[in-house]
């Protein structure tokens, strides 16, 4: 836990000094989205491509943004541990934000269900945030359609906390599930598949976060 | 205050690309902004003229963000000060809030975010004057 601990505090440490830097860029590209604006009567050969240019980097620092705010999230979660009470809607929502990258290489788009409820596991952020990793992760390693879409939702099912991952034509084996469970091991989670979507389990009463 | 020209206005941040730049960018919107790289700087161009608006970072070498906003608070009680940050939690925007700070904000944001509040800030600053000298 020492370990993860230092991991958390030097990974969140860069990752506050990376909002500084998408800062600099996103404040640089305006300048120069001013700069044309101002002289926007003025000839200027490829305007236009710079204008896009600048369209693009205002884009994805947006975009960098949302990966550090989720990255920042991920690497707190060492300090979090400590209070053993997760909101499990945020993590859902983190660890959508940061699979985006495998998804694509998928050829497939988590969606995190924004109406989701806020409640609250009587688990660490770690291991929940592990949990839903592990879950996501399967159900994206299964064959299917290319550009399907993963949707994450939180729901609270008689006083059960439950981080549904829903995609259409998921079909697990018992072996996929053995094997969930195993690796869930020390997370709280416990995988169901209820039709085409793959459900953990959490432990402990829901409540208002 | 709908119209920023003529507004005292200091920006404060030790990434001095980041608040150079933001400064030629109000500019361009006709305010004259100062700049400050550090708490200490701050405070010296504040003795010299008080600004009626600062934009302060949290984190800084020497002295920080929260020090500045203190100090703040109790020598020039009419400046509004609005937080602007990379590495703020929310422990440190509750803090923010509670010693006085008129807005919180993260980086990266957009211009107008930050302009919106500052007008709001500029508003704040001249009712406060306003009161006081009244009071008088």
């Amino acid at each position: 836990m020492r370990e993860a601990r230092f991991m958390g505090t030097v990974t969140a440490m860069a990752m506050h000094d990376m909002q500084n830097v998408l800062a600099i860029v996103r404040e640089s590209a305006g300048l120069m989205g001013d700069l044309l604006r101002v002289n926007k009567d003025a000839p200027l050969k490829h305007r236009e491509a710079l204008e896009r240019a600048m369209g693009h980097i205002t884009h994805h620092v947006e975009r960098g943004k949302g990966i550090l705010e989720a990255m920042s999230r991920l690497a707190h979660a060492t300090d979090d541990n400590q209070s053993e009470r997760t909101d499990l809607a945020t993590c859902c929502r983190v660890v959508a934000q940061l699979t985006e990258r495998l998804a694509r290489m998928k050829k497939a788009e988590v969606r995190y269900a924004a109406a989701s409820p806020s409640i609250v596991v009587e688990v660490g952020t770690m291991p929940v945030m592990a949990a839903i990793f592990l879950g996501l992760r399967l159900v994206l390693e299964q064959p299917g359609p290319d550009e399907r879409v993963l949707e994450i939702r939180v729901e609270n099912r008689a006083g059960r906390p439950v981080a549904c991952i829903h995609t259409p034509g998921l079909n697990l084996s018992p072996a996929d599930l053995d094997g969930l469970t195993v690796a869930l091991a020390g997370t709280g989670a416990e995988p169901r598949q209820a039709g085409e979507t793959l459900e953990l389990w959490f432990p402990c009463t829901g409540g208002a976060a | 205050m709908s119209d920023l020209s003529g507004l005292k206005l200091l920006l404060v941040d030790d990434e001095e690309g980041f608040v150079t730049t933001l400064a030629e960018r109000l500019e361009l919107r006709g305010l004259e902004p100062r700049v400050a790289l550090s708490g200490e700087q701050a405070l010296a161009l504040a003795e010299a003229e008080p600004p009626q608006v600062m934009v302060l970072d949290l984190r800084m070498p020497g002295m920080s963000g929260l020090e500045v906003l203190k100090a703040v608070r109790s020598r020039w009680p009419f400046t509004e000060v609005i937080m602007l940050t990379g590495h703020g939690s929310e422990q440190d925007r509750d803090a923010c809030l509670a010693l006085g700070a008129g807005g919180y904000h993260k980086k990266p944001l957009e211009l107008e975010v930050l302009l919106d509040s500052i007008r709001a800030a500029a508003r704040r600053n001249e009712e406060r004057a306003g009161k006081a000298a009244a009071a008088e």
